[in-house]
Parts: structure tokens; C-alpha cells; sequence
């Protein structure tokens, strides 16, 4: 057979570096998927552990428990004397327990909204309450300096930490070891409580008032906020300071681990979330909110970031799961029988490893550009390479590729304003693109060239053309701008190495 | 050229030097000479008269006048008698070209066609009596014509493209031949070609497309995207095989059962290619793994070729595009390979190439390309778009082997030269290590003037430039400003810059000189004046050439130097123009005399495109 169709080739051209980590696409892929308003400001979003990962969020005299499926409100629990704090759910999923701006902290059954438990202590508000890990246990931290851990059955509190000197705003259970307590306050410690001692084992002082506390799995590191800075600790070799780290304008509120504990994601008042890889806490990515944060949440499978803030937005991004953890997923799963995907499973079966497996060549299916080009159809293989949705660099592939059989003109002539339309409209859109200029002004040359005595006929494609004539010339007195502040540059390089050599001599 | 159709195993050539030659072919013999004494340009014989040829000539013009026009033509019937004495009889005459000669299966028509007009001659022993037919003539310009095998119809292509049937060959059609007439090509059909049962014709032109055409139906096949435009179609007698000749300069035998290409026959495909729009810019460049040459193939491409085995082996596509023929009567500008440069290990191919049609912004690329074992090709690894503002005008590579340390440095006209790199580091931690790729590391300029030429020392520590009339040396490692060397008359800028191989001495020629410095002192070691067209180094040794070709005499002068004297070691005179030259190492195996184990063969290409390879004996021979 003579030679094959050769397909259109794309470019590629060089992506910004920015661009180019893989952890950047990876946090890219959270697109802002809802942003719900609650009615004052957000103080506290926690993800239930199990799935399907609905979330609390506290917000006023009420809790909401949110879907991540539909983002709608499935559940309001809203029995609060005064303003709610901290709703979190348990580790199974069924109790939520949220403290008040009384003191009260109240334990919810999260199906019937029943009212399980109170329990009165506290005679300030409590900021963080949390479940221990054997599920019995309730922690609570409060502005009236103390942290209390409490039982469940009895309704009564067990111990009573009493050191810190100011209000206590961070505090939890570690998973691995339920006897130890780490609490963050308004005094800046940073304190380890130990419950078979009932005593502070490890005071650490931040520098800050401490807003949040995390724990590493294991156990033996710790990271604190407070101020713009966060602090990692050593707890085992007695509470050094591992890492500083200074990111943030503003006053960090919120920090909470991915899925794996690899990255920390911390939320600021600056309006700002930042995502650091704990292995060198260099920020991997950072995403900008419109309000200050107040909470920031994660979702286990690291698939949804909802941030709360003081303007009482809740915003969630969701990124989609590519089909490799969509395979992973759903690998155990059986269709049931009868089912569309019962009649298709084993289609992606790659056989064994020692299998011979006889290769199938699927037949080369052509684009639908393709196809025109290789009848020579240029007109419709642009309008095909136009059609919304297609990226860019196609279209200027395409372009370039008339160009190369000099059949640019034939493309463009013979148009009426309708479909002249979008290449106009392209045209507009990436003219002032450096990668793509050339190509474009070419584009254009011929354009006008060829429709220049018709234009004022239509007044769709005339708007559109002076649109194009403002965009290029806001485009040269830009460039010119640029080319003075150079010049300007230069000189004071140029100055600066003339002292140089000066003070040399 | 055609068999001789009275014995299988003869083949008969005519030529322009007048002389047809009968050949045995299966023991390369030659067997007859008729001598003519005038120019042949097409030739017929028939099977029933072995001894008479039907020759269509330039006829010499009496009048100086029409000089340059076109040449009148003539169809002469030669008879050899016994004494291979020539009998002349002149058969008709046109003003213009002869677009096709043919006869009829039978033997009893001939049919020539001139530009516009068609003659049919019918042959017969004694050719006095006999049905004059008349002058046909053609509404558009003839390019090729067939007879059909068994109908009385004969078949014209034109150079628009369309095919017509004229049924003129039956006594009662003579004076009003009806005329039937299909339309594919968009362009000149180049040839035509009936089967021999006649229920095909073939048909093929400029748009390198094989049209078949069921004749009784009107149904066409199409076997599109032959490579180039196709020059001539022929069908072996038994059907099975069809041959076409593409302007490329290959022959491609396909079967006419499935259309598959059984064979091809590749020669130097830049021969074809018009020099003054596609220059051969990339010279002959040796490629160090398997020791083929490269050099410019058909636009946008480059070709491996083998001349050892005169044999084509690979084309590399450079930039990729679909071959399609011009839509207008303007040519379609293809891209053009400028330049290629080889590492010494034969791991990476740099290659520039630029495309500008006068109109549209022109396009410029510099792409790394690397060697793929698996399907012993080269990868597109890295291109870059506009590397230099201006046209790039050296391009070289670093002769270090190790991947690290390979550069390439290439000079544009926009007076910069800029030292590119395998970016090693980058993405080091995140992205697999197979996805390396080039970045410009250094960009260097003196004092705007242009850069012309520049190499890089046989140990790859110094990186020369040439500037118009001034060398500069550079430390490649640190990109540092080592020396400058000045030339005297600096009126000449410096065309060619090499370092000579196992000495420190720098050869830079201008239009008129010749300079060789040595580098320890940094003088000028001694200078000449010749005109040097091209200079090469044997990478084997310590000697070098310049060739100076001579228009006026159509000859060129090689001149074979050892760096340490001015004297020439030996002067060879080859006569032809030089395009480009190239030392070409010698084969592993080939080590007939030892004492000259050492030394390469040296490679040209002539005025016609032709490569032409001198071997130590036979230089010696000469001198």
C-alpha cells in the first residue's frame, strides 16, 4: 500500500515550568465544584471517617451535616442554647458531639438528631470537643482555661487539665496512644497531657497564640499554628522544634493531613490555602478563597476540599477520580446480575502474565478535521478545528498546516458572517498569546484581505473586527511599555556595573 | 530505451550522442553500435522490420535566429541495410516538442504527438501507397499519449489533467473521430499506460496518485500518496506487475493484485529536487554509527545512503507533512532541511529546518533528535521553535561522547551563537529519566558582528567562532572568552572554520585565502591564496582538503594538505563542479593495502547530483 494518511500533527510547545510539577496538576484538579452560604461565618467542618464522607459543618446555633454526593443538607441539628462549636462525628459515623457558647457539650445520635448526652462543666464557651478513639470518651477544650475529658455512659468528666493560663483552642486524642493529650491555648504552649498520670508531660511554648494542633500518625511528630507560622515538633526526643515554616500573611486558623498524612494543607486569614509536602514543608501549591478562612476540611479519599469562611461561604472543590483509582475502587466490587456492567465485566481482563496474547490492531480512527484534510475539504476542516471546546494549540496546529499547503485563503474565503464568526472570535482570543501571535497575524492579514470590502455590511462581524483592531493595539502600547521599562532596567544594570568596576579601580 | 522485441534478452538505449546501443542485459555486453550522428530523443522498432528504427530528432536550425527556442523535431525512418549503412526518410515534422511516440500492438500505426497536433502514420513495407491521414489537432497542450491494444482508439493526457479517447484508428472514423473524454487529475498527466487485454488504463501525474480506470465501466481505484510525482507508468505483459517511475528518482514495482509495493528502487533523491528553491544546505555529512551519508532528500526530509552498496537505506522525515500537490499554478513552499549534525556516538541527530514563502511568517526549528534501537530510527526528542530571530547558519555538536557532556552550538544571523544542553536536573525528582530534553544554555555575542562559521577542537575543550574577519576562541566548558584571533585583510569574512585532527592548528578559509593557524602560538602558521569552495578534515588523520572549483573550465581542483606545510601533498583535478564533499571512512574489511589502512575514501556530489567516491589508488594514479 503506498504511504498512510499522516494525521495532523500537534504542536507541542513549552509549558511554563509552574506548570509543570506533577503535584500542581494534581491540586489543579480540585475545580471549585459549589460554593453554599451559610448564615454566619463557618467556624468548623469535619468529614465523617466512613463513607460516604459527609461532613458536619458548624455554623451559628447549628450543625449541618452535608453530602458529598449532592452537597445538599441532609441533616440540621440545631438544639443549641447559643452558638455551636466543633461538631464532629464519630469514628462509626453515628454520634456528633458539639460544644456551646454556654459550655454545654451535647452529644447527638446523628440519624434521629436525639439528644444523647449533656454534659455541664464548663462555664465558658467550648471551642473544640473530640471523640477518643475507643469511642467512649469524649475531649473538650475550653475558654474558661481547662480541658476535660469526659465519659460517654456516665456523663461525667473524668480528669481536669488545668495548667494552661489562657483559652484553650486546640486539642486532640492521639490515635495511636489514647492516653495522650495534646491541648494548644491562647497562652502560646503548646501542651502533652498524659491521662495515666494525670499530669502535663510536655510544655512547648510557639511563640503564638496556638490555633490548631496535628498529630503525625505514630505519634512522635506534632505541628502546631498560630500566628502566620507553623511549628513542627519532635515529641520524642522531648519536644525540639523541628521545622518553622512562614507562609501566610495572616494568622493561620485551620490545618488538617490528606489522606495519607504526605501533605498538610493549612487555611489563613489571608484569604489563602496552602498545601506543603511534610517531607521538606516546601508549598507544593496554593489555592486563593475570596473571604478569610476560618476551617478547612479534607476529605479522606482526597476528593473534596471545603474551606469555611467568615463571610459564612462554604466553598468545596472536588476533584474527579481518574479512572485508575476508579479501577481501584471499584475493583472488588460485583455487578449485580443483570446489570449493564454485568454483561461487560472481564472487557478490561489483560489476561494472565505467561498468557500468549494475539495483539488486535484497532483500526486508526481519523478526527473529524482529519478526515476533511485529507479530502481537502480546508473550509470544513477549519470550521471542525473551530467548534467550541477545542483547545487551542489544535486550532493553531491546523492553521499552520493550511498554511504549509498554501491553502490558508481557500479555508477563509466564502464565508458568511455566521461562520466567519468564531475564527474572528478565535482570533480576538489568543491574538495577544506570544506562542501564537505569528501564526494569527497571518491569520488576520488574510482575513482582511480577503472580506475588507464587505465587513461594513455586517454589523455582528464589523463589532468584532474593531474588538480585534483595540485588543491589538492595547496589545503594542503594552509591548512598547515593556520595551521602555527593559531600557530603563538595562540602564540601572549597566550603572550599577560602572560603580562596580570603579570601586574596583 | 526499449527491448528489442524480436529477442527478449536484447535491450536497445538510444541517447543524445546519437548512437543506438543494443545490449545484452544478462551478461552486461555490448553487443551493437548504429551510429546516427544526430541527437535521439524517442525511438521505435517494430517486431516485423529488426532492422528499421523510427527516431524522432532535434533538427539542427539553419537560422540563428530561433536559438534558444524551441527545437524543431523530426520523426526519420531509418533502414540499416546489410552494410549497417543508414537509409533516411523523413516522415513528418513539427516545430515543436514530441510528446509521445507510439505503435500499434499490431505493428501497423504509428502515432507521434507534437504539442498540439498528432500524426498516425501507417507503416507498411513499402510505405509509398497507402490512406493518408490527416493532421489531428489538440484543444490544450498533448503530454502523453496511448494506443489501445484491441480497439482503434488511441488516448491523450494533457496537462490539464484530462484524458481523451479520439476512435480514429478505423478507415470509416478517419476524417470525424468521435471523441470521449474522463477527467480525474487536477494536473498534467505524465504518462498513460493501457493493460494488454485493454480493459485497464493507468494513468498518472503531478499529484503522485496511481489512477486505474475500468475502461468499460468508468469505475476508478485510486492508490494515493506515492511519495512524489509520478513520471511514467508501465505494465509488464503479463499483467501482473505494474511499474511506476516517480520523480524522486525511484522505481516502484507494485502488484496488480492488491496494490502493494513489491519493490522499490531508491536512488540520491535530491537529484530531482530543484537547487535553486531547496539547496543541498546539509552537505554530506557521514553519520558515525553505521557510516551512511546524509544529506538533503526531498524538501523537509533527509536520506541515509549507503555508497558502498549505492544503495538507498533509510529517509528521515524531519518535519512531517502529508505530500498533496499544489491546488493553484503556484508551487506549494515546502520546509527545508538546513542543517544536520551527528554526535560522535550517533546517540542524538540535531537538525534545522525552516520554511518561508515570502508571505507568511516564516517558520524555523531546531530539533534533537534520538537513536532508537528498537526501531533503529531517530526520535523526535526536542524541537524548538525559533531558535535564532534569523536564520540559523552552522550548526555543530560537541565530539565528546559522554550524554552529559554533549552540546551543540548553532550561530544565526541575528549575531548570536547559542550552546544548547541536555537539561539533566530538571524534574529530576518527579518525572521518569526518559523524558530529557535540550534547553540553550549559553548565548554568546561579540560585539554584533555575525557569527559565519564555528567548531569545536578535536577534544572538544575550545569552541572557535568566526566572526566576519575575526576568530574567537571559547573555553566549552565555561563558556569564558579565551582569545581572539584577527585576520590581516579584513575585508573577507571567514565562510569555513575547522580544527585539524591530532594538531593544533586551525584552518579558516575566506573567498580568496586560505589560513591555517597554529593554535599553540596563536599566529598565522602559513596562508594562501586560492579560492576554496569547500574544506573538509579527515577524521583519520591529520590532513585536510580544499576544493576550488573553476566555472569557467567546469572542472575542480582538490587540494590535499598536511597542516605543518603550505605545500600541498597532492593536487587532484576532477572534472566536474564540486556541490559538496565529504572524507567517507573506509570499510572495516576493505584493507587491500596496508599502507594506506589510515586513510578514508573521499566522497563528492557533481553538478548533476551524482556521488562519486576516489579511492587512495586511484588518486595516486592521477598524481
Amino acid at each position: 500500500m503506498s504511504s498512510p494518511y499522516k494525521k495532523l500533527s500537534i504542536k507541542k510547545l513549552p509549558v511554563p515550568t509552574e506548570k509543570g510539577t506533577e503535584e500542581s496538576r494534581f491540586w489543579k484538579r480540585f475545580k471549585p465544584r459549589c460554593s453554599l452560604s451559610e448564615i454566619a461565618s463557618v467556624t468548623s467542618i469535619k468529614f465523617s471517617p466512613i463513607q460516604p464522607f459527609d461532613f458536619a459543618v458548624t455554623s451559628s446555633t447549628r450543625v449541618q451535616i452535608y453530602s458529598t454526593q449532592t452537597y445538599k443538607v441532609k441533616k440540621t441539628i440545631s438544639r443549641f442554647n447559643d452558638i455551636a462549636y466543633c461538631g464532629t462525628i464519630r469514628n462509626d459515623g453515628k454520634l456528633l458531639v458539639a460544644g456551646d457558647a454556654t459550655g454545654l457539650i451535647q452529644v447527638f445520635d446523628i440519624n434521629s438528631r436525639a439528644i444523647l448526652r449533656t454534659m455541664k462543666g464548663h462555664n465558658h464557651p467550648v471551642h473544640i470537643t473530640r471523640f477518643a478513639p475507643g469511642n467512649t470518651q469524649i475531649l473538650s477544650c475550653s475558654d474558661d482555661k481547662t480541658a476535660r475529658i469526659w465519659d460517654i455512659p456516665g456523663q461525667e468528666t473524668i480528669s481536669i487539665f488545668k495548667e494552661h493560663q489562657d483559652y484553650v483552642r486546640a486539642g486532640l486524642i492521639s490515635n495511636d496512644n489514647p492516653h495522650l493529650i495534646l491541648t494548644g491555648s491562647y497562652d502560646q504552649s503548646i501542651k502533652l497531657w498524659d491521662l495515666r498520670t494525670n499530669s502535663c508531660t510536655m510544655s512547648m511554648s510557639h511563640g503564638a497564640p496556638v490555633e490548631d494542633v496535628l498529630m503525625f500518625p505514630g505519634g512522635g511528630m506534632i505541628i502546631s499554628a498560630g500566628g502566620p507560622t507553623i511549628t513542627v515538633w519532635d515529641l520524642i526526643s522531648g519536644g525540639r522544634v523541628v521545622r518553622s515554616v512562614s507562609n501566610h500573611q495572616k494568622t493561620i486558623t485551620s490545618m488538617c493531613f490528606d489522606g495519607s498524612s504526605s501533605r498538610l494543607l493549612t487555611g489563613s486569614l489571608d484569604h489563602h490555602v496552602k498545601i506543603y509536602d511534610v517531607q521538606n514543608y516546601d508549598v507544593v501549591h496554593s489555592i486563593e478563597y475570596s473571604s478569610p478562612i476560618l476551617c478547612i476540611a479534607l476529605s479522606p479519599d482526597d476528593t473534596n476540599i471545603v474551606a469555611g469562611m467568615t463571610c459564612g461561604t462554604l466553598s468545596i472543590r472536588r476533584r474527579k477520580l481518574v479512572q485508575k483509582e476508579l479501577n481501584m475502587s471499584h475493583q472488588n466490587k460485583q455487578p449485580r446480575v443483570g446489570s449493564y456492567k454485568y454483561f461487560t465485566r472481564g472487557q478490561t481482563y489483560s489476561g494472565n502474565k505467561d498468557d500468549f496474547v494475539v495483539e488486535s490492531k484497532p483500526r486508526e480512527r481519523l478526527a473529524l478535521y482529519d478526515r476533511y484534510l485529507k479530502k481537502f475539504q480546508y473550509s470544513n476542516a477549519l470550521d471542525a478545528a473551530l467548534r467550541n471546546g477545542t483547545q487551542a494549540i489544535l486550532t493553531i496546529s491546523l492553521l499552520q498546516e493550511l498554511i504549509r499547503r498554501d491553502a490558508l485563503r481557500q479555508a477563509i474565503v466564502g464565508r458568511d458572517d455566521l461562520s466567519l464568526e468564531p475564527l474572528v472570535k478565535f482570533l480576538i482570543r489568543w491574538i495577544n498569546e506570544p506562542r501564537y501571535t505569528s501564526i494569527l497575524v497571518d491569520v488576520g492579514n488574510v482575513i482582511i484581505d480577503v472580506y475588507s470590502s464587505v465587513i461594513y455590511k455586517s454589523p455582528l462581524i464589523e463589532k468584532l473586527i474593531v474588538n480585534l483592531h483595540s485588543k491589538v493595539k492595547t496589545e503594542m502600547n503594552l509591548q512598547k511599555e515593556i520595551a521602555k521599562i527593559i531600557g530603563s532596567l538595562e540602564m540601572v544594570a549597566k550603572g550599577s556595573l560602572l560603580t562596580d568596576t570603579t570601586n574596583y579601580t | 530505451m526499449m527491448l528489442n522485441p524480436n529477442d527478449p534478452l536484447q535491450l536497445l538505449s538510444g541517447s543524445l550522442d546519437g548512437t543506438i546501443k543494443v545490449w545484452k542485459y544478462s551478461d552486461v555486453e555490448l553487443l551493437k553500435t548504429y551510429e546516427f550522428g544526430i541527437p535521439i530523443y524517442r525511438m521505435v522498432i517494430l517486431a516485423s522490420y529488426p532492422d528499421r528504427f523510427f527516431v524522432v530528432t532535434g533538427i539542427p536550425c539553419k537560422n540563428a535566429s530561433c536559438r534558444g527556442k524551441q527545437k524543431a523535431q523530426a520523426l526519420l525512418h531509418f533502414r540499416f541495410d546489410k552494410k549497417d549503412q543508414p537509409e533516411m526518410h523523413l516522415l513528418c515534422k513539427s516545430k515543436s516538442m514530441c510528446t509521445g511516440l507510439v505503435t500499434s500492438p499490431d505493428g501497423e500505426f504509428l502515432i507521434i504527438s507534437f504539442l498540439r497536433t498528432i500524426r498516425i502514420i501507417k507503416i507498411k513495407l513499402n510505405q509509398q501507397k497507402g490512406q493518408k491521414w490527416p493532421k489531428y489537432t489538440h484543444s490544450s497542450n498533448i503530454s502523453c499519449i496511448a494506443i489501445h491494444p484491441s480497439k482503434p482508439y488511441i488516448s491523450i493526457g494533457d496537462e490539464y489533467g484530462k484524458i481523451t479517447h479520439m476512435y480514429c484508428l478505423k478507415e470509416s472514423q478517419i476524417q470525424d473521430p468521435v471523441k470521449s473524454s474522463v477527467h480525474w487529475h487536477p494536473h498534467k498527466v505524465n504518462s498513460l499506460a493501457f493493460t494488454s487485454d485493454g480493459t485497464y488504463l493507468l494513468s498518472g501525474g503531478e499529484e503522485s496518485v496511481l489512477v486505474i480506470w475500468q475502461i468499460e465501466t468508468g469505475h476508478t481505484q485510486f492508490l494515493p500518496r506515492l511519495g512524489s510525482e509520478i513520471r511514467s507508468v508501465t505494465i509488464s505483459p503479463d499483467q501482473t506487475l505494474y511499474a511506476i517511475n516517480l520523480l524522486d528518482n525511484s522505481i516502484k514495482i507494485l502488484s496488480a493484485i492488491n496494490l502493494e509495493i513489491k519493490q522499490a528502487v531508491q536512488g540520491l533523491k535530491h537529484a530531482q529536487v530543484d537547487a535553486s528553491i531547496y539547496p543541498l544546505s546539509t552537505g554530506l555529512v557521514i553519520e558515525p554509527r553505521n557510516h551512511l551519508v546524509v544529506l538533503n532528500g526531498l524538501p523537509g526530509t533527509i536520506q541515509f545512503y549507503n555508497p558502498h552498496s549505492d544503495r538507498h537505506v533509510m529517509e528521515h522525515e524531519v518535519s512531517q507533512r502529508t505530500m498533496i500537490s499544489r491546488a493553484f499554478e503556484k508551487d506549494i513552499v515546502y520546509p527545508n532541511v538546513n542543517h544536520v549534525s551527528f554526535s560522535s556516538n550517533g546517540n542524538w541527530m540535531t537538525t534545522v529546518d525552516s520554511r518561508e514563502d515570502g508571505e507568511t511568517t516564516p517558520e524555523l526549528y531546531l530539533k534533537f533528535w534520538k537513536f532508537d534501537p528498537n526501531s533503529q530510527t531517530y526520535v523526535l526528542n526536542t524541537r524548538i521553535d525559533n531558535p535564532h530571530s534569523k536564520a540559523v547558519v552552522s550548526l555543530n555538536f560537541h565530539p565528546g561522547t559522554n550524554d552529559t557532556s554533549l552540546s551543540v552550538v548553532t550561530t544565526g544571523l541575528d549575531n548570536k551563537f547559542k550552546v544548547w544542553k541536555i537539561n539533566s536536573e530538571s524534574h529530576a525528582s518527579q518525572v521518569s529519566k526518559d523524558s530529557i530534553s535540550w534547553v540553550c544554555k549559553f548565548v554568546g555575542s561579540y560585539r554584533q558582528y555575525t557569527p559565519r562559521a564555528a567548531a569545536f577542537s578535536q577534544d572538544g575543550s575550545i569552541l572557535s567562532v568566526a566572526y566576519d574577519s575575526i576568530i574567537t576562541l571559547w573555553d566549552s566548558r565555561s563558556n569564558v572568552l579565551r582569545d581572539v584571533l584577527t585576520l590581516l585583510p579584513n575585508y573577507e569574512s571567514i565562510k569555513h572554520l575547522a580544527f585539524t585532527n591530532n594538531s593544533p592548528f586551525l584552518v579558516a578559509t575566506t573567498q580568496n585565502y586560505l589560513y591555517v593557524w597554529n593554535l599553540l602560538t596563536c599566529t598565522i602558521w602559513w596562508s594562501h591564496r586560492t579560492e576554496a569552495h569547500h574544506l573538509v578534515v579527515d577524521p583519520k588523520s591529520t590532513r585536510f582538503i580544499v576544493a576550488s572549483n573553476c566555472e569557467k573550465s567546469q572542472e575542480c581542483r582538490l587540494f590535499v594538505f598536511e597542516p605543518q606545510t603550505a605545500i600541498p601533498v597532492m593536487v587532484h583535478t576532477v572534472k566536474d563542479i564540486v556541490k559538496a564533499i565529504a572524507y567517507f571512512p573506509r570499510k572495516f574489511d576493505d584493507v587491500s593495502s596496508p599502507s594506506n589502512v589510515l586513510q578514508s575514501y573521499i566522497i563528492y556530489l557533481n553538478q548533476n547530483y551524482d556521488m562519486l567516491m576516489i579511492g587512495e589508488n586511484f588518486v595516486e594514479k592521477v598524481r
